[in-house]
């Protein structure tokens, strides 16, 4: 999955490079774990086909790096070619021209390879090439000679592993060294001279007979987990377990991180004078963050599982099983990373269409992403499932995975209905590479869930840290009158007995906003507060919880850890803020609205226009509303709390 | 030789590739099922795997009935 690191990493503030290095290969061949070795950057790798989308760029001593996506050929049409063709002839605005060329080659599957080389050579920049993946072909008893290779394509060869690092030190001189092909080379327009001249080369340059011993290992796993069947149950198991281990696991930690603002909010509460100073540090700072920070542990659990999935080859078998089913809903094959990646992010996720090569299923996949849980669904799923089953947790494991599928369902259903209104037609037959199995690397691993764990933590220092700011000061001002209080609302509390004077929060700018918009979502059972909150998450979802800390706060229960106090919360009128009815809906609300601004933005962006994002902010808050509205009549008709 | 389409073999079937055609021929050719190579059926249905010297591939049925071979007896 790709999981959206920005496509420039260093590439702008280059003080004139000596030259400028392209990685070409064919998919999955191991350029973006080159990449990252040679730049010492931690860009997105998987082992699947395909996830690299867009030219990435890094520094390596006085190189610039362009990282390409992984094309089967140069020339063909699929949206990957186009990519490297036009950086190979210096026909994109948007990324560097080349003056080397290091063409990484599979050592295990070579003849496919050579046919890439024909075509890149052809292009007549000074070339390298890196045979990667020779400690799999050396398992396997393949042993390509180097020498020869060179001589037959004219170019340095040298052989690497990227995944080891091993040989990848004799790239520099290599690099430095690199020369234009000089031997002559078959044309490409003429494919019978290029085979013959492929079957020379590996010929000349392996054993014979030049065959790898056969992977035992892929062979068996793919009996259970290709079957059309047996596959689609073990995913389905392999996803539930997944969101049920983060449910389940991190619920410690998360307790514990929990406490200790707890703790640290009680203690500077004790030691501030009372006032506003220590209102904004106390349920403002501290309360906010913490209702961010608590859910570390599962957003860390998240992606080290996603990570260690990723890496072992299993994902083109479920893409490969789930083509089936996806079509049935008129999504094509390739709409599977796509929408397994969406489960951590849409915005990573949308950008990776890029590879659909049918416009219209493009778009379908587009618009439905959004619907699948990203990550920043994950703390609102856990408070309010938290909230509904305190004591049940299977019961509470159940409903987490199950709003999974629910996100699933209504992208699947929209797609389906998309298909049959505004995107007519049926998707592209597929067709997907399916890559050896390995172990996955833990460290590696572990490297991507620090990488997502310090993102995270950094948007809650900053943007969720802002918002939590505003957020205490619209709750906090302006101050309700001492005595006497000649707001409308005190006139009303002559005539129903049960409301009382305005609290000084509903009497704040955020009481007066959340008042003003309640009626919309009065049918769902939402106060204020609830209103507020849901507001906020329309500009980051994560920001929810710590709204809600932020409303909450204060009273005198400051040793309370911030979900507790969020759970056990009252309406103005005294009764639960959060019942089983409220929150059912909220969960429904939250697994299919819209509420993230820069995924339109993308979906705009990508989809080439503004109309594809509204109608994908429409139909996704309109149905969420429906949704949510169903849940909360159908849990009071069940007995509601 | 008789030639008949991929879609016709049974798992464990090997055969050698004589054309490939269709839209997405240039695609096939290019993943390692050219004219010439010998293949191996994994798996049938929809979609099916077929492995071309060390390439497994995941292909739809409509791209199999596209690819003619020559069956090993
Ligand atoms: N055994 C072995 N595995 C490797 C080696 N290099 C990369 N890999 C694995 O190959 C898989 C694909 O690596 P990537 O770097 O994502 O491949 P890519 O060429 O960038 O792929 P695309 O972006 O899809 O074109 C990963 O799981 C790597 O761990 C190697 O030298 N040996
Ligand atoms: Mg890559």
């Amino acid at each position: 999955m790709n999981q959206g690191e920005p496509s420039n990493h260093a590439g702008q503030d280059l003080d004139g490079p000596v030259r400028t290095v392209a990685l070409v290969g064919q998919p999955n061949v191991g350029k973006t774990t080159l990449f990252n070795r040679l730049c010492g950057l931690r860009s997105h790798t998987a082992n699947i086909p395909g996830s690299t989308v867009e030219a990435q760029v890094g520094r390596w001593g006085t190189s610039r790096v362009i990282d390409l996506p992984g094309t089967y050929a140069i020339t063909l049409k699929q949206p990957e070619a186009t990519v490297v063709r036009e950086c190979l002839s210096g026909q994109r605005s948007d990324a560097f021209t080349p003056t080397v060329v290091l063409l990484v080659l599979d050592a295990t599957s070579l003849q496919r390879g050579l046919h890439l080389a024909i075509e890149t050579l052809a292009f007549g920049l000074p070339c390298v090439v890196a045979l990667n993946r020779v400690d799999t072909a050396r398992k396997r008893g393949f042993e390509i000679d180097e020498r020869r290779l060179a001589s037959w394509l004219g170019c340095e060869v040298v052989s690497i592993s990227a995944r080891s690092g091993h040989g990848v030190n004799h790239l520099q001189p290599a690099i430095a060294g690199a020369r234009v092909c000089d031997a002559p080379l078959p044309n490409t327009d003429d494919p019978g001279v290029c085979d013959d001249w492929v079957d020379g080369v590996i010929r000349e340059s392996t054993p014979r007979p030049p065959v790898l011993a056969a992977d035992h290992l892929s062979d068996r796993l793919d009996i259970a987990f290709t079957h059309p069947f047996l596959g689609v149950l073990v995913f389905g198991l392999v996803m539930a377990g997944l969101f049920w281990t983060i449910f389940a696991f991190a619920a410690v930690p998360m307790d514990l991180i929990d406490t200790i603002f707890g703790h640290v909010g009680g203690w500077l509460a004790s030691i501030l004078p009372a006032g506003d100073l220590r209102d904004l540090i106390v349920d403002g700072i501290v309360g906010g963050l913490a209702g961010t920070v608590v859910f570390l542990p599962q957003i860390l659990l998240l992606f080290f599982l996603i990570a260690l999935l990723e890496d072992t080859g299993y994902l083109a078998r479920a893409a490969f099983v789930m083509d089936r089913v996806l079509r049935h809903f008129g999504l094509p094959g390739q709409a599977f990373v796509p929408m397994l990646s969406a489960h951590a992010c849409a915005i990573p996720a949308i950008m990776s269409t890029r590879l659909v090569p049918d416009r219209r299923d493009r778009l379908a996949v587009i618009l439905t992403a959004p619907f699948l849980s990203c990550s920043a669904r994950l703390p609102v799923y856990v408070l309010l499932i938290g909230v509904m089953f305190a004591d049940q947790p299977v019961i509470a494991g159940v409903v987490f995975a199950g709003s999974y599928a629910l996100g699933i369902i209504a992208a699947l259903g929209s797609a389906f209905l998309a298909r049959r209104t505004i995107l007519p037609g049926t998707a592209r037959p597929m067709v997907i590479e399916l890559p050896d199995y390995q172990w996955p690397s833990i460290t590696a691993a572990l490297l991507t869930c620090w990488d997502r764990g310090w993102l995270f933590l950094r948007k809650a220092g900053t943007v969720i840290l802002g918002m939590v700011v505003v957020l205490w000061w619209l709750s906090a001002y302006p101050k309700a009158p001492e005595a006497a209080p000649t707001a409308p609302t005190a006139i009303a509390a002559t005539v129903a007995p049960e409301s009382v004077a305005p609290s000084p929060m509903e009497y704040s700018f955020a009481g007066r906003i959340g008042k003003a918009v309640q009626p919309v979502f009065d049918p769902l059972g939402w106060d204020w507060q609830l209103t507020v909150g849901v507001m906020t998450s329309f500009a980051a979802r994560e920001v929810f919880v710590s709204t809600m800390a932020v409303l909450v706060g204060g009273g005198d229960q400051e040793d309370h850890a911030v979900l507790d106090r969020i759970a056990h919360a009252k309406r103005d009128n005294g009764q639960p803020m959060l019942t089983t009815e409220t929150s059912a809906s909220l969960l429904i609300f939250f697994v299919l609205a819209m509420q993230c601004l820069p995924t339109l933005a993308v979906t705009a962006r990508e989809a080439g226009g503004w109309k594809w994002a509204a109608i994908q902010f429409g139909w996704m808050t309109a149905l969420a509303w429906g949704g949510a509205w169903i849940a909360f009549r159908v849990v009071i008709a069940a007995g509601g709390t | 030789m008789s030639t008949t389409t991929l879609d016709t073999l049974t798992p464990g079937d090997t055969a050698t590739i004589a054309a490939t055609a269709g839209d997405d021929a240039p695609l096939l050719r290019a993943m390692g099922l050219r004219e010439g190579m010998d293949v191996t059926v994994k798996r049938t249905g929809e979609p099916c795997i077929v492995e071309a010297g060390n390439t497994r591939l995941g292909l739809a049925r409509a791209m199999t009935g596209d690819i003619e071979v020559i069956p090993h007896t």
